[in-house]
């Protein structure tokens, strides 16, 4: 948990992940923003994130991008 | 068929009461009906495209559905076989738009290169095959990435991807939002009926009033820019207010005559002269078009192994934080020459989409060299003074993208650039005529349009501040907002040119 | 404000509320139409068209509007006749406007003055579109007419017809045409202006025009594939419904100014050609006075009052005789030089 948000605030440092719901769909990360995210998780915990899985319920919150990763490992 | 046409309102009307009449379990077989029909008033042989497009990509995610349900013990084969028929379903269905649409340009290509004389194909472009080729590609590649259950009714399926309204100038539609809607049933509700029609109402404004009196400006200045030197850069302006009057009137006809049938379109327009930045700005406007290509082009190609591959061999040599940029701007600038191709075959949209693509592309590796500097110069995050100087500079940066539709000759170009910016002699405009009394009405008419886009201004603002326009106009009393709407009615016959409106500048996509 | 919140729910009251507005739209739709859309020459045309019996009807444009005067022609056989033609008028609007005097009236005899020249043009919407159906009475006709040529125009030609006028024209011209309408006053002498003057019978008269001050002049060339079929098609309907209601249909191409016929010798040529052979296969009698009867009448620049060959009024009133003599006059026997008259 602790990597994606330190991956997250890496990417974007003006955002609030603890609470944020809607990343994607509140158009809190842009397109650029989120396959950054994903190149990084793909690196840090050693996945490949296929593009069928990113999707807006995949990325809206920490806890869903947490849940992805652990179902791909 | 013209969408402000007498034969399209009787067509519409016909087919509304037809709608509500018949039991809400037919609705989507009439439905499926007037696309049909509208198509065949239209034009007779588009149709057989249609079927084409719509046989092709039902048959492939048909068979990938199958492939799927018996994976059983050997899933890669199956996914293997999976990715055969995905490839053979777009190459079909995209085959036939690059063969109608881009066969020519092939061919004056090939015959300047090799001074050939491979004589020109006489191609029919059916109505809406940029747009419906690209809705059912999209369902295709859902069905591909399990996101959606492939349809099994075939009929279903044919209206998702003939729908009428989206057949002139979009939107690009998605099949989990209007598939599933097509064949929900709807109930009669004066309500939608009266905002589909207020809607209808705001984009017949936009296309009368303000796109088809800038047209009459901008036809006569660009015609012979030499002569209007002066007024290149107010020719500009009112492009730009013809291009969005044009494509975002039509497409608010559209989503308000598909809200009279109870069914929500994708919007396809977000303001996008409001934009802070071009990426922004796409993702203002032609929504529906950025967002398919984000989705089905973008990601796949960004998160594909060679991108991937490339990704970690730039962290290495570039940074972490560089690196993984270079596969994200690469595909960008892929997808924007994509963009460019889609509005036409020619040189001149293929630089136009480069043009954007690397603009985004560049704005975005060296961002926070660009958060550096502005730092550097305290300009304050939330100042107001910055918030309009990005807006003003991305509307520049459309503009300067607009020159591809307003010349095609590279040298005339940069002409009328230095044009626009070393000479300025506004009052030339009252050279042009513009109806019965010649010049003598012109000033009247750019009052006219000068009103109309104080207008679209002020409801823009509101509606870039959240405010639902529809929304407030139904909360106050009956008597205001049919009075409003009524005055709006009556100031497009009595101030539109008079020429008859124009024909959609996107309608011959 | 809550309460009419309550009310504007119940069915009963939003079906009134319907009502009231779709009233209220009719009712605004038709005030700007009574009170914009301008009093024309059409308007008193049709209306006497419709409210006398005239036996003879004239249809055409513009050269058989200024060209013929239905009195002079028919002087001394006792009949009735209307010039029904306009500037403006392409074959599908003769084509009504005869199916309109055919269910009002019952004419014997129509005279068709022919136009090269829009046979090949397209009847552009927003461009005098409306300004013979907007006359029509409610009739078959009418309805007939409307879906014939309503489907090209858009939303503004159906509902808001005044849109082809300017609109600081009309203003102008608003309490006039309230009091016309209102009175239902087709006085003529409204209609007369410097350069010419509405006739009760239709006919207009132009006042002459000194050759130097002819303004410039555009030709058409004609060439029979650039005719369109929509026009084709209308001219050949409007001799088949004479044919159905038992119309003796005359075709007559007016003379022309000598010097154009003789510039554009080859286009006039063509065209004489082209209508030529369609009325001779319809068997429709043709006379033309730009070849068979070129010396019947003068073709010299006094008799025009420009290049497109519109008469001044004496000379129209001089051809209309000429052309009564020929069509009418009753020589028991003796026959004419053109060959037999029916």
């Amino acid at each position: 948990m602790e990597t994606i948000l330190e991956i997250l605030e890496d990417i974007r440092d003006d955002v609030d992940y603890e609470t944020a719901e809607d990343l994607v769909d509140g158009k809190i990360l842009n397109s650029f923003e989120v396959l950054q995210v994903v190149s990084e998780l793909n690196d840090a915990f050693d996945i490949v994130i296929p593009a069928s899985e990113v999707v807006a319920e995949n990325f809206n919150s920490v806890k869903a991008i947490h849940a992805l990763v652990q179902s791909l490992q | 068929m013209q969408i402000t046409s007498n034969s399209f309102i009787l067509f519409l009307v016909i087919g509304y009461l037809l709608y509500y009449i018949v039991p809400s379990k037919w609705q989507w077989i009439v439905l499926l009906g007037l696309s049909y029909a509208y198509y065949l008033i239209v034009s007779v042989p588009a149709v057989v495209f249609l079927l084409y497009s719509t046989v092709v990509t039902y048959g492939c995610a048909l068979w990938i559905g199958g492939l799927y349900a018996k994976e059983g013990a050997d899933r890669n084969a199956s996914r293997g076989k999976a990715r055969r028929v995905i490839v053979l379903g777009l190459l079909l269905d995209f085959g036939m738009l690059a063969v109608l649409k881009y066969s020519n340009f092939m061919i004056l290509n090939l015959n300047a290169l090799f001074r050939s004389h491979l004589s020109l194909l006489q191609l029919i472009l059916p109505l809406g095959i940029s747009y419906y080729t690209f809705s059912s590609a999209g369902y295709l590649l859902d069905v591909y990435w399990e996101r959606t259950k492939p349809e099994t009714n075939f009929f279903h399926y044919a209206l998702f991807v003939s729908f009428f309204p989206q057949m002139l100038q979009g939107p690009i539609n998605r099949y989990h939002s209007l598939g599933v809607q097509l064949t929900q049933e709807h109930v009669f509700s004066l309500h939608s009926t009266k905002q589909g029609l207020e809607r209808i109402l705001w984009g017949v404004f936009k296309k009368m009033i303000l796109a088809d009196w800038a047209a009459v400006y901008v036809d006569v200045i660009f015609a012979d820019p030499e002569h209007y030197s002066g007024l290149i850069l107010i020719g500009q302006l009112l492009y730009a207010v013809q291009l969005y009057g044009d494509f975002s009137g039509g497409i608010d006809v559209m989503i308000g005559v598909a809200q009279l049938f109870g069914i929500t379109l994708e919007e396809n327009f977000n303001r996008p002269y409001f934009a802070i930045s071009l990426a922004d700005f796409w993702r203002r406007w032609h929504m529906t078009l950025g967002l398919w290509m984000k989705d089905y082009v973008m990601y796949p190609l960004t998160l594909s192994k060679a991108m991937s591959r490339l990704g970690k061999k730039c962290k290495k040599a570039l940074g972490r934080k560089k690196g993984r940029l270079i596969p994200i701007c690469i595909s960008n600038i892929i997808v924007f020459l994509l963009v460019g191709i889609w509005h036409g075959a020619g040189w001149g949209f293929i630089i136009w989409g480069l043009y954007n693509g690397l603009i985004i592309a560049f704005s975005n590796y060296f961002a926070d060299r660009f958060a550096a500097a502005k730092k550097a110069l305290h300009i304050p995050e939330k100042s107001a003074l910055w918030h309009i100087f990005m807006v003003v500079r991305t509307f520049v940066i459309t503009m300067i993208g607009n020159y591809v539709d307003l010349t095609d000759s590279f040298s005339r170009m940069l002409r009328m650039m230095r044009y626009a910016l070393t000479r300025f002699a506004p009052t030339q405009i009252l050279e042009i005529s513009s109806g019965k009394l010649g010049t003598a009405y012109t000033p009247v008419a750019l009052g006219i349009l000068a009103a109309g886009c104080i207008l679209l201004f002020a409801v823009s603002l509101a509606q870039e501040r959240g405010v639902r326009i529809r929304d407030t106009l139904s909360k106050w009393p009956l008597p205001v907002e049919f009075g409003l709407c009524l005055v709006l009615l009556i100031c497009i016959p009595m101030f539109s040119p008079m020429a008859m409106a124009r024909g959609f500048i996107y309608a011959q996509f | 404000m809550h309460s009419s919140k309550q009310t504007k729910h119940s069915p009963g009251a939003r079906l009134v509320a319907l009502l009231v507005c779709a009233a209220v739209l009719v009712g605004v739709i038709y005030f700007l139409d009574f009170a914009l859309y301008p009093c024309t020459f059409t308007r008193n045309d049709v209306h006497a068209v419709v409210s006398r019996p005239n036996d003879v009807i004239l249809l055409g444009a513009s050269n058989g509007k200024m060209g013929i005067d239905p009195d002079v022609l028919l002087e001394g056989t006792g009949r009735s006749g209307h010039n029904l033609c306009g500037g403006g008028q392409y074959p599908v609007d003769s084509l009504y406007l005869a199916l309109l005097a055919a269910e009002k009236q019952d004419p014997d005899t129509i005279i068709y003055v022919v136009d090269p020249g829009y046979m090949m043009l397209e009847k552009e919407v927003g461009n005098n579109y409306m300004v013979f159906l907007h006359e029509f009475p409610l009739s078959k006709a009418k309805l007939e007419y409307a879906f014939a040529t309503l489907g090209k125009g858009d939303f503004r030609s159906l509902f808001f017809p005044f849109y082809e006028y300017e609109l600081s024209y009309e203003l102008s011209q608003m309490k006039h045409t309230i009091a016309l309408k209102a009175g239902r006053i087709y006085d003529t002498e409204d209609l007369r202006s410097e350069t010419q003057a509405y006739h009760e019978n239709g006919f207009i008269e132009r006042f002459p025009v000194e050759q130097e001050a002819f303004p410039a002049y555009t030709p058409v060339p004609f060439d029979a594939e650039g005719v369109l079929p929509e026009n084709e098609e209308a001219l050949l309907k409007l001799i088949k419904l004479c044919r159905e209601k038992e119309i003796t249909l005359i075709a007559v191409a007016a003379p022309m100014y000598g010097g154009v016929l003789q510039s554009e010798a080859e286009s006039w040529n063509n065209a004489w050609e082209y209508f030529g052979n369609l009325f001779a296969q319809e068997e429709v009698p043709f006379y033309n006075f730009n070849t068979q009867y070129y010396k019947a009448f003068t073709h010299d620049a006094k008799a025009f009052t420009d290049y497109d060959s519109h008469l001044n009024g004496d000379a129209a009133r001089a051809f209309s005789h000429v052309l009564g003599q020929i069509l009418f006059a009753e020589k028991p026997g003796e026959q004419d030089a053109a060959g037999d008259r029916q």
